[in-house]
């Protein structure tokens, strides 16, 4: 038996082969390795038509969104050790933040003021203090912590 | 950065906080979770933006509870599912929906769209006139007139390239492509 090229079912699979698919179609009928290699290709075909390429602002937004995390985390670890920082917060916090290149929302300047201004000793505590208000404020950020699960 | 990092190495920076390492993440997997909104679950492009942010940022948050024993992409796809289920439920709440879990329909569409990707990430190691001509016809949904017309050659040319890079890229994504 004379098999079609692999370029000829590739052709068919994808409806390009006009001139020869009666020839390809009558070979299938009786060989099973082609048609299942025809059917590898419908299906990649299928798959192929199904991807959907996110415009190049959709990336770049997630990233920023994630950036903006990421300084937060690394602010708020300054915060909790460095009483100064603390006390420039509380009296200037779209100036810190700008300088940590955190977007100033409403509700981080609000947060951040009390944060600023709360007494040293409320930053000493355990870890668990800590974490619980490192998370107050994070539900303040766009996306907010939910867990994987939400 | 190298791009070509695997997932485990970006993991590790991006739980460092690297902020680079993030980068290739969220470039290697937007178009994935934007296709998991838009095709399995019907929802709309502009709100599927929404969908791959929050996708995202739920990764962020839950990163550091990522144990490795699965594949990374596998885990994405789970928070993503969980942010579209979440998204529907919101915007149907005046018809409260009850899934939690995807559909038989929406489970088919999601095991084409890990073929898709693994297709999507062989179409980038195909040579340049393969790629361009692939990702013409299916990404951009171009006619072989609008592709010829593009690419100054016959409309034949077209369809023989085509036929041809396709068997190219079945041997490039290996056992991915069945």
């Amino acid at each position: 038996m004379t098999h079609p090229t692999e370029d000829a079912l590739a052709a068919y699979a994808l409806g390009l082969a006009e001139g020869r698919s009666q020839d390809v179609t009558e070979h299938l009928a009786s060989c099973t390795q082609c048609d299942r290699l025809v059917s590898e290709y419908r299906d990649a075909r299928a798959a192929l038509y199904d991807w959907r390429e996110a415009p190049g602002d959709v990336a770049r937004d997630a990233h920023g969104a994630i950036v903006q995390r990421i300084r937060l985390h690394r602010l708020l670890h300054q915060l909790f050790v460095d009483g100064d920082l603390r006390r420039r917060a509380g009296e200037d916090p779209a100036r810190v933040l700008a300088a940590h290149g955190i977007a100033p929302t409403p509700a981080l300047l609000a947060a951040f003021k009390e944060l600023g201004t709360a007494d040293t000793a409320q930053f000493s505590g355990e870890l668990d203090e800590r974490l619980t208000k490192w998370r107050r404020i994070l539900e303040f950020f766009p996306g907010g912590p939910p867990g994987i699960g939400n | 950065m190298s791009v070509s990092l695997q997932d485990d190495a970006l993991i590790a920076r991006a739980l460092e906080h690297d902020e680079d390492a993030w980068r290739v993440l969220v470039d290697r997997y937007t178009s994935y979770i934007y296709t998991i909104a838009l095709r399995a679950f019907g929802i709309s492009s502009e709100d599927a933006r929404e969908v791959v942010q929050d996708s995202f940022l739920r990764l962020f948050a839950g990163l550091p509870g990522y144990r490795g024993t699965g594949s990374f992409r596998s885990w994405l796809r789970q928070i993503a599912v969980n942010c579209c289920l979440a998204h529907l439920r919101q915007r149907h709440s005046a018809e409260p929906l009850d899934e939690t879990v995807p559909d038989p329909a929406q489970q088919e569409s999601l095991e084409r769209i890990e073929r898709g990707f693994v297709l999507r990430a062989a179409v980038q190691n195909l040579d340049e006139p393969c790629r361009v001509v692939v990702s013409m016809f299916f990404f951009e949904e171009r006619s072989y007139r609008e592709i010829a017309a593009s690419l100054g050659i016959p409309e034949g040319t077209v369809a023989s390239r085509l036929a041809r890079c396709v068997v190219k890229l079945r041997t490039a994504a290996g056992e991915g492509f069945s």
